[in-house]
């Protein structure tokens, strides 16, 4: 009871104090009062707020973000040598498990699409020098810091002469945190596809052929044995150009794409990109621009009315033979064309029903 | 040429007669980075979070939670992203699973390469809806899924972004001789491209209560 009475007297004292006093209280009072204990409460509630917003720390969901470099390496080397390559993968988000794997890949497609394979298999034996992390095996990674891969690669002897593709990995272990609720987990790698050339002599097979070189006409006229393509001048023209690589080395055409109309000539440099052995790709001209399709070599605009050749001139670099082929079209103003058609058709009529109408 | 950034091993850039004499004297030849892109930008690959977390399943109710994914890939040129599950969502306790989306069924069945539409809430499974920069046609709209490839049933990953556009911003050089590389120069782009994957979940009541879970593997490679 005692208690009771004392606890009563503190918990009437305590608004009072504060100038809060209970509602009843606060309105009954006179105006200025009430003006005061608005201001002490917006006070503390500032207060409130502010310290809040002071001491609370945003959360945040754990992000990845892994770099590596150099993004490919292309190595020519001769069986029973060994040659070593950095690579250094750098934690840009939050501390993870991180672990070194290499796996060989495929070529997939004509873009430069590549598929791992699930397991280690080849020839080539790889090692890590790092004297603290293994392949395979997990270690912290914490933010804002880098890390060598020091690889060891080994060719034995008695290799057969050939390309080995692979895929020097940096992936994330990940962690199962789930808190009782259904989750994706997700894991993050990163790779740097390596290159290698495995030959005695040095000299690496170029078996190759120009696979495609075609564009899609608006229009073809065949007159007897010849056929004329007409495209529009007004559109852009996509033209794809892909090589074939039969051998059993990759290969890096280089070359021009030209267009020729009468005297004028635009030419386009071929980027040099790799195609691998027993495959096919897609070239690319650096167009400048994201919005070239992909399946596509480059897209020519700005057509000049009239004949055209396209000539693609391809090598592989020294001592080897260059591969052409061409193509011919006539660039026309097709819209331009069918407008004044229909103009002319329509006077026709127009012209036509005045003369009938005039005769009868 | 030694590497700008590491100076501790060799690393040549050199092609033509010099690899030839460098190969004969040294028995290798090595280049790293791409010969056409004269420049040292790393290939980086982001994820925005590494949980997705769907909540509390309730029947025909769907739950969907987004990763945002971001590839700067100025030094490589191309890329691509692809994407496998370790398995289906699959009970912590148990074996109960929750198998891969077929989307709405019918005509709008999806496969791991096709997304179609999903959504009929009486449609259950576990898929991904992509959009944003480089993600395939088929995702229509963001109502569109595919199941994930299975790594179980050893499915090839499927592409989830690709930039199939070289990014150098070469210079051409004017009447290319044929016989030595012709000479490319240019600043490459510091180019850095977002998508966002978002994984959705429906159930039926039959679903077993529980904690499903799997893991979705991304990997973030330069085109060779």
């Amino acid at each position: 009871m005692f208690h009771s009475e004392r606890n009563q007297k503190r918990t009437d004292k305590l608004p009072r104090r504060l100038g809060l006093g209970t509602f009843g209280v606060v309105f009954g009072s006179d105006p200025i009062t009430v003006l005061m204990t608005i201001k002490k409460i917006l006070i503390i509630a500032f207060f409130l707020i502010g310290s809040q917003a002071v001491f609370i720390a945003p959360i945040s969901a754990q992000q990845v973000t892994l770099s590596l470099d150099p993004p490919i390496v292309q190595a020519k080397i001769k069986p029973g040598k060994a040659i070593i390559v950095a690579y250094t993968v750098e934690n840009l988000g939050d501390p993870t498990n991180l672990q070194f794997l290499i796996r060989p890949f495929a070529p997939i497609g004509e873009l430069g699409s590549l598929a791992p394979l699930p397991q280690m298999e080849g020839p080539v034996q790889f090692n890590l020098e790092n004297a603290d992390v293994e392949m395979e095996k997990p270690f912290f990674f914490p933010s804002k810091e880098k890390k060598q891969a020091v690889v060891r690669i080994q060719v034995p002897l008695g290799v057969p002469d050939g390309d080995y593709y692979y895929l020097v990995l940096a992936e994330t272990v990940p962690a199962f945190s789930v808190g009782g609720q259904s989750t994706g987990v997700a894991s993050a790698s990163i790779g740097a596809p390596l290159l290698i050339s495995i030959t005695d002599s040095g000299i690496t097979e170029v078996k190759t052929t120009i696979a495609d070189f075609s564009f899609i006409p608006d229009y073809i006229l065949t007159i007897g044995n010849n056929t004329v393509r007409i495209v529009d001048n007004a559109k852009a023209l996509p033209v794809t150009c892909s090589v074939r690589n039969m051998g059993k080395n990759l290969v890096q055409p280089q070359g021009t794409i030209t267009d020729q109309n009468g005297s004028q000539k635009r030419i386009y440099s071929l980027i040099p990109q790799n195609v691998l052995s027993s495959s096919q790709r897609i070239l690319k001209v650096d167009s400048g621009e994201d919005t070239l399709s992909s399946n596509t070599t480059l897209s020519l605009s700005a057509l000049s009315i009239g004949a055209h050749t396209l000539t693609a001139q391809i090598s592989y670099g020294e001592n080897t033979p260059i591969q052409f082929k061409s193509l011919t079209f006539v660039a026309l103003p097709l819209r331009l064309m069918i407008a004044v058609l229909f103009l002319c058709i329509c006077l026709s009529v127009f012209f036509l029903v005045r003369f009938l109408q005039r005769r009868n | 040429m030694t590497d700008a950034l590491d100076n501790s091993y060799q690393l040549s850039s050199s092609i033509g007669q010099t690899a030839a004499k460098e190969f004969q004297s040294n028995g290798y030849v090595i280049k790293a980075g791409f010969q056409y892109i004269y420049s040292r930008v790393p290939f980086s690959f982001s994820l925005s979070n590494i949980k997705v977390d769907l909540g509390s399943l309730l029947p025909n109710n769907p739950s969907t939670g987004p990763i945002t994914l971001k590839v700067s890939f100025g030094g490589a040129g191309q890329y691509i992203v692809t994407a496998r599950a370790d398995s289906p969502l699959t009970a912590m306790q148990g074996t109960g699973t929750i198998s891969f989306t077929g989307c709405n069924g019918g005509a709008d069945t999806c496969t791991i390469t096709t997304a179609k539409l999903w959504d009929n809430p009486n449609t259950y499974g576990f898929g991904y809806s992509m959009t944003g920069q480089d993600v395939p046609t088929d995702f229509v709209s963001s109502s569109y899924y595919r199941p994930f490839a299975n790594r179980l049933t050893a499915e090839t990953p499927a592409t989830i972004m690709q930039s199939g556009n070289v990014t150098a911003d070469i210079t051409p050089t004017p009447a290319i001789p044929y016989t030595p590389a012709p000479v490319l120069t240019g600043t490459p782009r510091r180019t850095t491209h977002q998508a966002v994957i978002t994984m959705k979940a429906n159930i039926s009541g039959l679903q077993g209560a529980g904690t499903y879970i799997t893991v979705v593997r991304f990997l973030a490679t330069p085109s060779f």
